[in-house]
């Protein structure tokens, strides 16, 4: 494993990060064009959802397909409560908004919490008969709850106004909003892995007979596993929904749930900064794609643009990763200080033993 | 000596098969006793009673006075019974130390807990680190020290069974159940596995339970031992009468038949 740093020193290193990149954020957000702005607070917001699913799907080993219904909640929960009266009355139009939810407009952070604590209601209410269920059953069960409250919200227009969806969203999510929620998300995850939690949770993953015969009770341990995971799923939504500005329910299909399954997928199952590194790639690797759907030339062949091609060659690049890297990026490792420095002193080790 | 655990007619029935029929036994304190019997007699499913993965559908077990029929496996492994499996159950991905520590997660019962160590409060911190010490003070003990930053799959196999022992012992039991301990061990390894239940049962003062094939574990370090059979008790005794017995020679060899 080679030397380890002292606590003291990454406490400082990891404070650094953290400042360093809230000042590239500052200046981004200063700098930067709507454009770049806009795909840094969508990697923020993925980062959210693919921090949160790991902890689900990764630590846990629940394998839960039903993201996507949590982060609806969120979205539709906090737009309620943000969307000004007036432009509730002109949204509402079949079916008017049911009381108290037509009366009251709250600001941003307490709607986002409230989002996200309702998700986790939710989220305690679907593990506990679901958490029965193991494995194949379990991905199932969670995938038709998740298209349940997607039909749900098609069809309760007096709450969502159903498929016609939320429109004029207070656009309030911006670097700060995206990029604290996505820290915040990443350091009491992070905590509760590094814990004696997190021990108990990766060891109901791995055999969980044998950790119920550790006397670790198993079922509340999964339950508030998938409860924590809700609540930042719905933060997740909340922040999303004022990013994009509409939403309606075909943009919480379980497409969506796939798409950060993806991004846990290829950071590494199981692994919170291969979450991170998914996130992150998955988002900005998408923009970068997307010269394929405009007219382009390569050598002497003239491409046509195709709309959607961005998304055959991504899953083609995905196949190829899992050929050839089956865990993802990260595996079940983690990214830190230690592994970073080990990996320094032997390149420099190797570069002065070549010298001599 | 005290009486530890009490096992009073317990009777565990999967649809028509009795797997284990109105067994009645007991432990001492610092017994070592050994549990035999044919293959399919119902040894692990008793274990399996005990220890609150099955629920008996007849009878009661006492453990320290208390009843504990019934109660979930973390209840009953929070109130002192450890155990081993048959099949080797590390947890494989995590390493060595992480398994021992695993086993102490018992003693944050309070959900409060749970915030503490998201906040890292100094008292969460303390408490991450007493459980780091005495993992590591608990594989000095067993000698698995030099290993606590392997992953528990990258052990040898004899090892691994020392590992499951050591994860139990973390939970601090007061009786300790095993379950094939020396399965697929080789000779010199099973010598070794013997001394060293010897050792913990001395140096942790515990009670212990072993189901074993190999006679000459059983025989060696077993003081009493109980022979099941169609998950009938059918003796009980210490090994010189066991041995002679023929009610177990029977069980074992089938009848003597007369020509």
């Amino acid at each position: 494993m080679g030397k380890m740093l002292s606590n003291g020193v990454k406490f400082l290193l990891t404070t650094l990060l953290i400042i360093a990149i809230g000042f590239l954020l500052f200046v981004a957000n200063k700098t930067a064009s709507e454009y770049v702005i806009l795909i840094l607070n969508l990697m923020a917001i993925n980062i959210i959802f693919a921090v949160s699913l790991t902890l689900i799907n990764g630590i846990t080993g629940i394998f839960s397909l039903g993201h996507a219904g949590f982060i609806a909640i969120g979205a539709y929960v906090s737009t309620l409560l943000t969307l000004p009266v007036a432009q509730k009355e002109m949204t509402f139009l079949i079916k008017p908004l049911i009381y108290p939810l037509n009366q009251i407009q709250l600001p941003f952070l307490p709607a986002t919490i409230i989002a996200g604590l309702i998700a986790a209601g939710f989220g305690y209410v679907v593990a506990a008969p679901s958490l029965r269920l193991i494995g194949d059953y379990l991905a199932i069960a969670t995938l038709g709850l998740g298209e349940t409250i997607r039909i749900i919200a098609n069809n309760a227009w007096s709450i969502t106004n159903g498929a016609l969806g939320l429109k004029a969203i207070p656009p309030y999510t911006n670097i700060y909003w995206s990029w604290g929620w996505a820290f915040a998300t990443v350091f009491v995850i992070a905590s509760l892995v590094k814990s004696s939690y997190g021990r108990a949770l990766k060891a109901i993953r791995e055999d969980s007979i044998a950790a119920k015969a550790m006397g670790i009770n198993v079922f509340s341990h999964q339950v508030m596993s998938f409860v924590l995971g809700s609540f930042f799923a719905g933060v997740g939504g909340a922040l999303w929904a004022h990013l994009i500005t509409t939403i309606d329910p075909k943009s919480f299909a379980f497409t969506k749930t796939f798409e950060i399954l993806i991004m846990v997928v290829l950071g590494g199952l199981g692994s919170i900064s291969g979450a991170i590194i998914g996130a992150s790639i998955y988002t900005v690797g998408l923009e970068f794609l997307r010269v394929l759907e405009s007219p382009f030339k390569f050598g002497f062949i003239n491409f046509p643009g195709i709309p959607g091609m961005r998304m055959v060659v991504l899953s083609v690049l995905l196949i190829i990763l899992m050929l050839f890297w089956q865990r993802g990026i990260m595996g079940r490792n983690e990214l830190s200080w230690d592994l970073l420095y080990g990996f320094v002193t032997k390149r420099l080790k190797k570069r002065g033993g070549k010298n001599d | 000596m005290t009486e530890v655990l009490r096992v009073e007619n317990v009777t565990k029935r999967f649809g028509g098969l009795v797997a284990v029929d109105h067994f009645v036994g007991y432990a001492r304190q610092g017994e070592l006793l050994g549990l035999i019997g044919p293959n399919g007699a119902g040894k692990t499913t008793l274990f399996n009673v005990i220890t609150g993965m099955y629920a008996p559908d007849e009878g009661r077990i006492v453990f320290l006075g208390k009843d504990i029929s019934g109660h979930k496996p973390y209840e009953i492994t929070r109130s002192g019974i450890a155990r081993t499996f048959q099949n080797i159950r590390l947890f494989s991905d995590m390493t060595v130390l992480e398994n021992v520590m695993v086993s102490q997660h018992l003693k944050l019962r309070s959900w409060l807990w749970l915030f503490r160590s998201i906040a890292k409060t100094p008292g969460s911190i303390r408490m991450e680190k007493q459980m780091h010490k005495e993992a590591i003070k608990l594989l000095e003990r067993v000698g698995l020290e030099t290993f606590a930053s392997e992953k528990a799959s990258s052990l040898p196999y004899g090892l691994q069974r020392k590992l499951e022992i050591a994860r139990a012992l973390a939970t601090k039991p007061k009786l300790l159940l095993l379950d094939e301990p020396a399965a697929g061990m080789n000779p010199q390894e099973t010598y070794e596995l013997m001394e060293f239940i010897k050792k913990v049962r001395d140096d942790f003062s515990l009670t212990i339970m072993v189901i074993e094939h190999d006679m000459k574990v059983i025989m060696g370090i077993c003081e009493r031992i109980y022979v099941m059979d169609y998950g009938k008790l059918i003796a009980e005794g210490n090994p010189r009468q066991i041995q002679s017995n023929p009610a177990v020679i029977k069980a074992y060899l089938g009848e003597e038949v007369l020509l």
